[in-house]
């Protein structure tokens, strides 16, 4: 992984939802669309970067280590494109958990680093040590997640945003901080959260004095998963301090055109950066030519 | 009334789920949980700080003054649990389906004081969609109830798969109970009692517990009803509820992400919501609103805060352990029939 000196979040992201069959409107139409294959996914990439797209973020998707095993082989993206993963694949752990319980799906998200860290791991004890071990239990697991992410530029790391919510929910002040510090000190990059409850995270960060860290949240004209209501979530980003906020399901999840979308986005103050999903080309051209038009007034 | 008390039995990802929302709202603390397993006890011991942690509930119990036990737990111990809060004279929430057949539901039912505050999981009647599509029908929009059909599937079991669901002693049953229970409490909830269903399941990858269920159910009225479910359906990333209703005025489809009503020769306005002649859809993000906090859902939000709102109110939860034997009732009937092949009668609680 290599470490990126200028630390600012692009102002364009694009999202990788719409590319492995996720879709917030309509999971029929997800399935109509389907998983789209990592030359695909590339062409698209390739064609953002084009329009001055330079970030990717990403699950921590089975899929994404194929589709960046193909960029290394047929073009020179993983050195020009900064990757934002988002960890950890939470919907397959859940999926995990419901089949098999908590203990076992934890063991066998362990079982990559065995080997590829066993050295580590025996100088803390070993498996078993590391059992009892929750924050170094939660390291391991960064680890293991970002293994997809070795020689690709990454700007930032992102926590899910179930495990930021349910952290947050708890007051986990430590959980918080050890994520930061790690990312921060062992990959060299900025430390993100994903959040749907963003009024109360900023509230939180600011009574716990967080700042410079990167935030993304839903921000959208009809207030779709701004919580607790799209007012305090506005009022909130007056408040926001150091913390970069990347706004997301700016379409309400392809509820609103996206003209109605970016007039009211470039209205709010303090939003450094829009994630965005498309799935075609045509559609990646619409959304980012309106983007950055509106961007430049 | 002061900060209400809870005790979580079983931290697994409900038990969490629950525990974090709990922790957000005003006036609620979760003081105490029990997990028996002691890997993950560990594990909690290293996070939480302010909560005591108990390898044993009833131990917790014993000790800990509450006002609330969630128990999230694999079924086949809901109904010993669910009995241990009723002898102890604690308001419980017990996760769905409540418990592994009829027969434990009764023994619930048959024990459960009315001054105790009780609810069982079925979080879809929280979701945005499916509450609003309940006032359609209430409000006579779809005209004389003709035909529904409920199907809910999901792409997970392709497999013989380990853990407690996938055994038959463990978990009760398959899909039907497991996942498809939210469906039938949806129907139930929709269109009333069920009097007899035929049914035919099926397992193709599970060695004990069914993956595909179909079923013809019969309402009162001779009203006819179809349920299809299974878990080891492709393309189905997320357990999707599709219901039609179809009546004599047209028809409502309604699905996690949306209600689309077709009405013949009829406007209606229902709450604000304008119902034309021709296609109207509603949309999840047409209905909307926030909650102090989302982990996951805010179906799960709403549940809790109803819950606890009850308890408060000292009212019944609108899913109480009557309603969710009902439900239970329907499964029992279901199983009946795909062994014997023949209509089965479902046999309620009465009480």
């Amino acid at each position: 992984m290599s470490i990126n000196n200028n630390n600012s979040i692009d102002p364009i992201l694009l999202g990788d939802n719409p590319l492995f069959g996720v879709d917030h409107l309509s999971q029929e139409r997800a399935r109509l669309r389907g998983i789209a294959t990592a030359d695909k996914i590339v062409e698209l990439l390739e064609f953002s970067y084009s329009m001055n797209v330079r970030g990717f973020v990403a699950s921590t998707h089975p899929q994404l280590r194929g589709v960046i095993e193909y960029m290394k082989e047929h073009t020179n993206l993983t050195r020009i494109i900064n990757f934002y993963p988002i960890l950890p694949y939470a919907y397959g752990y859940v999926r995990q958990m419901t089949e098999k319980g908590i203990v076992a799906t934890i063991n066998d998200a362990l079982a990559p680093a065995s080997m590829h860290e066993k050295a580590r791991i025996v100088f803390s004890g070993g498996l078993s040590m590391l059992r009892k071990d929750t924050k170094g239990l939660l390291k391991t697991f960064i680890d293991v997640e970002l293994l997809t992410f070795n020689e690709v530029n990454v700007k930032c790391i992102l926590l899910h945003d179930v495990l930021t919510d349910l952290a947050l929910a708890l007051r986990l002040r430590d959980i918080f901080e050890l994520f930061i510090e790690y990312i921060e000190d062992k990959y060299k990059a900025r430390a993100g959260f994903v959040t749907k409850n963003f009024a109360l995270l900023i509230k939180q960060f600011n009574e716990w004095n967080i700042d410079g860290k990167v935030i993304m949240a839903p921000f959208n004209k009809v207030g779709f998963q701004m919580n607790p209501s799209k007012e305090e979530c506005e009022k909130a980003l007056e408040y926001c301090n150091g913390n970069d906020v990347i706004a997301m399901s700016t379409l309400a999840a392809g509820y609103l055109k996206p003209e109605e979308a970016y007039e009211y986005l470039f209205r709010l103050p303090n939003i450094r950066s829009v994630v965005v999903g498309v799935s075609s080309k045509k559609h990646a051209e619409e959304t980012f030519r309106l983007i950055l038009s509106r961007s430049r007034r | 009334m002061n900060t209400i008390k809870v005790g979580v039995i079983g931290m697994g990802k409900m038990g969490i789920l629950h525990t974090g929302i709990l922790s957000a709202l005003d006036r609620v603390k979760v003081t105490a949980v029990a997990e028996k397993d002691d890997t993950l006890r560990n594990y909690l011991k290293g996070i939480i700080h302010d909560m005591n942690i108990y390898d044993d509930y009833i131990t917790m119990l014993n000790r800990e003054d509450l006002d609330v036990v969630y128990i999230t737990t694999p079924v086949s111990l809901h109904a010993k649990m669910v009995k241990d809060c009723i002898r102890n004279g604690v308001n419980f929430f017990v996760e769905k389906p409540l418990a592994v057949n009829m027969q434990e539901c009764r023994d619930i039912c048959a024990s459960v004081s009315k001054d105790l505050i009780n609810a069982v999981g079925f979080s879809k009647r929280f979701a945005d969609t499916f509450a609003k599509a309940k006032d359609i029908i209430t409000n006579d929009v779809l005209g004389d109830l003709i035909y529904v059909k409920g199907t809910m599937y999901l792409t997970q079991v392709f497999s013989s798969s380990k853990g407690w669901r996938f055994k038959r002693s463990e978990s009760g049953g398959g899909v039907l109970l497991e996942l498809a229970s939210h469906l039938v409490d949806m129907l139930l909830w929709y269109i009333g009692d069920i009097k007899s269903v035929v049914a035919v399941s099926k397992s193709y990858y599970s060695r004990e517990v069914e993956d595909f269920v179909h079923a013809i159910l019969r309402f009162k009225d001779d009203l006819i009803g179809y349920l299809d479910a299974s878990w080891s359906m492709r393309n189905y990333r997320l357990p999707e509820i599709n219901i039609e209703v179809h009546g004599s005025n047209g028809t409502m489809l309604v699905n996690d992400d949306y209600i689309r009503v077709t009405l013949d020769n009829i406007n209606r306005d229902i709450d604000g919501l304008r119902l034309r002649e021709g296609i109207t859809t509603i949309y999840k993000q047409d209905l909307f609103k926030g909650v102090p906090i989302d982990i996951g859902g805010v179906e799960y939000t709403r549940e809790d805060m109803h819950f606890i709102e009850c308890i408060k109110e000292k009212r019944q939860s609108v899913i109480n352990v009557f309603e969710a034997s009902k439900v239970q009732a329907v499964i029992d009937a279901i199983y009946s029939s795909s062994y014997n092949g023949n209509w089965v009668e479902v046999s309620y609680y009465e009480h």
